[in-house]
């Protein structure tokens, strides 16, 4: 019996410790093998012959049935995936790490009218399309620096997607900066709340002071407090820098103890010229994976959700962000964009991810436009091709993250990616108890992740 | 059923207590309650045809006429359930031990041993172990991280019933407490039937008190249950906490939501019927925004979770609209 | 003289957003109301402490009448809270005296 071929560009092994770790996502399959037996798997592919050892042999059967269908760019009518709204780009914040903005840009609100007609041409799409959910989604700035705009889209939008028999649901990122009825508000009318809260007052006011230079950490956590209560899913989003990264286990019993919500993600500081005028810094990549993971140990035991993005081992997907996903993502001026980042920051990477225009009640899309945006995928990254994240992380953030090609190197986002994926994954297979050994050998995890091809049939000499 | 406060005095300070808004609010002119009033709760258990004495506290075994009382109900045929953390006078311990496990019930609350401290478990223990059949073991989740396991060890420890009751740690109305939030149901779900299975293994029954929902179990793990003899119920009802200055509550946590006097008229179904009509508005919600749409709730299966948890949902929002001038004459 | 009319929430009344209505509930009455529709709307927008002037166009745009239509079925829904006890109004001199009033 053989592999067929194409799967075996899936069939991932990957050294732990004295092991390999056998990956074949697509087969949702895993499985821990020593030396001989990876040896043996792999030359088993190699010939094309069956394996002959029992167990091997079972994993050679689960190697031949149907994988998952390989993931692949979507196709055909745009049919788009969700509202994005764009209402301000404006903030009530003066983050250290954040992005410059204008005056001009930072002072652009969404016209009523612009989010109105959002809103009836998303549902109108939805309905001729005879798809069954909507998903309306909030970015900034900051989006209750607008908040008529947010009154009205939740409002029409339930009115609509009743109309048209579709469920809804509504997310936000938001800093938390409002009155105790807006957030009130909040936690009653939007269905995933992201708040950003960077950890305890020390931390969270030097990162994240208001305009007038106070920190507004008593404001957060007083509507952390509020929104822990509400219905809403609620996600803290901290951002990790080198000087808290040592605190990311005293944040996350804080965050469970304090507000249990739903699932927190730590993020590793994006690096900006505000970072480094505020002279923060990325956290080092093996420091933000190792104390993600125990975080992450922290987290699960109050039943809460460790989220990093790219480390998701249930994802499949061609791209990491909703570029390529058909997002439209609709700014204060009535551009449709498949991403929210600033347009200067695509263009710093020689992209545009405009889609097109919403004017004067009418959407129009440009069709090469949406090609480009979703030939942004995996598929078209030869630097992911052998990595086993690949339908998981997808190469990350288009904007953000580019690696050179071919790589001579993982990047901090691929070496703190691939450790916690690995560990994603041993988690999943029971195998989480050998973490904390494996994690403490750096050279065990530099062998993990600096294997340039993940493919089992790259596998050089085993010994 | 109802419960009847015989004493106002703890010598435990459970962070998750219940009675707190009802004990720190009250103005109860003693501690203890008198014999003579007792008699007039047994009256009233009576005409009701309840045949159970309920005592609670507080820590009703700190009442210095406690024997007494027992002996009383006892005389009138009542089975004896006491609802106690196990730190017992003598005196109690011993009036206890002469009932046989068909007369009483003696319910022992117990902390995590990390929690109450060494000290204070293995004077549970030993209360436990003298109680034998007579006691069974309550557990209150108040936190999401909890660790139930070593209720098992205690039950073979101490031979007391294979039987364990769970449950919720609810809010008071005023939030007071240290509660279980209902965004944690689910989670805490999950840990309940992986201990559910463990401790029919070892031969131990889990069972539930209220407050629970039916969302927070997935329709396996509910056949899991049933099927290793665990039956949850979704209910909340008027429990009917009688305190010590004779007024009737729905139930401690939704002691601030008022009271109905004890008088020598009223019986159980009428104070329940009572209740239910009190708090009828509020129970179209739940403990979730779901709850308003949820067919199990519709059907009467589930009654949407624990009613101060619910409550806790309403807030009163002092807005004011201006409309503009209109002319009028003046 | 004219006079501004002041619509406030009644004392007694709290409430809860559900999946599909605002439940109301007066505490002292133990009476309910579950409000739908652009009910809940007006409701949900007060409670964040919109005025009239800003409560009206967006009602507007959010069920798609014209501001006069919707002039009206607000006016109409504020005479029919305040009969059922839900709000209390008051009228005010332009001096700020209050004139206490409980029906229309």
């Amino acid at each position: 019996m053989s592999v067929p071929r194409e799967s075996e560009t899936n069939i991932f092994a990957i050294p732990i410790l004295d092991k390999f770790l056998l990956y074949a996502p697509l087969h949702n399959l895993a499985a821990l093998l020593d030396q001989t037996a990876t040896r043996l798997l792999r030359d088993s592919l190699l010939s094309g012959e069956t394996v002959a050892e029992e167990c091997l042999g079972e994993i050679s059967l689960a190697l031949n049935e149907d994988a998952e269908p390989t993931p692949s760019p979507i196709q055909g009518d745009f049919v788009p995936s969700f509202l994005g709204l764009l209402p301000t780009r404006g903030c009530n914040l003066a983050c250290r790490y954040c992005g410059f903005l204008t005056a001009e840009e930072s002072a652009r609100v969404m016209s009523l009218e612009m989010a109105q007609n959002a809103v009836n041409w998303y549902m109108d799409e939805l309905e001729l399309a005879g798809v069954s959910h909507a998903e309306v989604h909030y970015f900034g700035g900051e989006p209750f620096c607008a908040e008529q705009v947010l009154d009205l889209t939740v409002h029409l939008a339930r009115i609509r997607a009743e109309e048209i028999g579709c469920s809804l649901r509504f997310e936000v990122a938001t800093n938390g900066v409002f009155d105790e009825e807006r957030c009130h508000w909040a936690a009653d009318n939007i269905d995933t709340i992201v708040l950003s809260l960077d950890g305890p007052a020390d931390i969270h006011d030097f990162h994240r002071p208001c305009k007038d230079g106070q920190g507004s950490y008593k404001t957060v956590e007083h509507n952390a407090r509020i929104l822990s209560q509400g219905s809403a899913d609620l996600f803290l989003r901290a951002c990790v820098t080198s000087q808290t990264v040592g605190r990311m286990p005293e944040i996350a019993t804080w965050f469970c103890e304090g507000f249990h919500p739903k699932g927190v993600c730590f993020e590793p500081l994006q690096p900006s010229t505000q970072s480094r005028i505020g002279q923060l810094e990325p956290p080092d990549p093996w420091d933000f994976a190792r104390n993600f993971v125990k975080a992450a140990w922290i987290l699960e035991s109050y039943g809460v959700e460790p989220v990093y993005a790219a480390g998701d081992i249930h994802a499949r997907q061609v791209s990491f962000c909703p570029v390529g996903k058909d997002a439209a993502i609709v700014s204060p001026d009535g551009t449709i964009s498949a991403c929210y980042l600033l347009r200067r920051d695509w263009e710093a990477k020689g992209l545009d991810l405009r889609l097109g225009r919403l004017e004067d009640g009418s959407v129009q899309l440009r069709a090469d436009a949406v090609d480009s945006a979703r030939s942004l995928n995996v598929h078209n990254k030869p630097s992911c091709a052998h990595c086993f994240c690949k339908w998981h992380c997808a190469g990350g953030c288009h904007v953000n993250h580019t690696l050179p090609d071919p790589p001579d190197i993982y990047d901090r986002l691929c070496i703190q990616t691939r450790i916690i994926g690995l560990r994603n994954v041993l988690k999943e297979m029971g195998q989480d108890y050998l973490v904390p050994e494996w994690l403490q050998d750096r050279e065990a995890v530099e062998r993990s992740v600096y294997q340039a091809s993940d493919l089992l049939l790259d596998l050089g000499e085993i010994q | 059923m109802a419960n009847l406060t015989i004493s106002a005095v703890c010598n435990q300070h459970c962070s998750y207590c219940f009675t707190r808004d009802h004990l720190n609010g009250s103005r109860a002119s003693r501690n203890f309650l008198d014999v003579a009033d007792f008699d007039a709760r047994l009256d009233f258990l009576d005409r009701s045809n309840i045949d159970q004495a309920r005592l609670l506290g507080g820590e009703p075994t700190l009442h210095p006429q406690f024997p007494e009382l027992v002996e009383r109900a006892r005389a009138r045929s009542k089975k004896i359930t006491v609802f106690t953390n196990g730190l017992m006078p003598e005196e109690a311990l011993a009036c206890l031990e002469k009932l046989s496990p068909t007369e009483c019930n003696v319910l022992v609350n117990v902390n995590e041993p990390v929690e109450a401290g060494e000290a204070t478990y293995e004077r549970q223990l030993a209360a436990i172990h003298r109680l034998g059949k007579r006691a069974s073991l309550g557990f209150n989740i108040y936190r999401v991280d909890f660790q139930p396991d070593f209720l098992l060890s205690l039950i073979g420890e101490a031979g007391c019933r294979p039987a364990i009751r769970l449950g919720l740690a609810h809010p008071c109305l005023s939030g007071d407490n240290q509660y279980i939030h209902p965004n944690q149901y689910v989670a805490i779900g999950q840990k309940i039937v992986s201990f559910a299975r463990l401790a029919a293994r070892a031969g131990v029954i889990v069972e539930f008190d209220c407050g629970f929902v039916r969302c927070m179990f997935s329709d396996e793990d509910l056949e899991t249950l049933e099927a290793i003899g665990a039956g949850v119920g979704w209910r909340c009802n008027p429990i009917l906490d009688v305190d010590i200055d004779g007024q009737v509550i729905h139930c401690y946590p939704l002691s601030g939501l008022g009271s109905l006097p004890l008088t020598p008229e009223t019986d159980a179904p009428a104070l329940r019927k009572a209740f239910e009509s009190l708090t009828r508005s509020y129970r179209q919600a739940g403990v979730f925004q779901e709850c308003s749409t949820c067919p199990f709730k519709r059907s009467g299966v589930c009654f949407g979770g624990c009613l101060a948890a619910t409550i806790r949902r309403f807030r009163h929002t002092p807005f004011s609209l201006v409309i503009p001038h209109q002319e009028m004459e003046s | 003289m004219s006079r501004r009319l002041i619509y406030t929430c009644a004392p007694s009344i709290i409430w809860v957003r559900d999946a599909d209505q605002m439940l109301l509930v007066d505490q002292e009455t133990k009476q309910s109301w579950s409000l739908r529709g652009v009910s809940a709307v007006i409701w949900d927008l007060l409670a964040v402490g919109y005025s009239h002037q800003r409560i009206v166009p967006l009602l507007s745009l959010i069920i798609s009448l014209p501001i006069e239509e919707v002039e009206q079925s607000f006016t109409k829904v504020l005479e029919k809270w305040l009969d059922e006890g839900i709000v209390q109004a008051s009228r005010e001199a332009k001096d700020g005296e209050l004139d206490h009033q409980c029906g229309m």
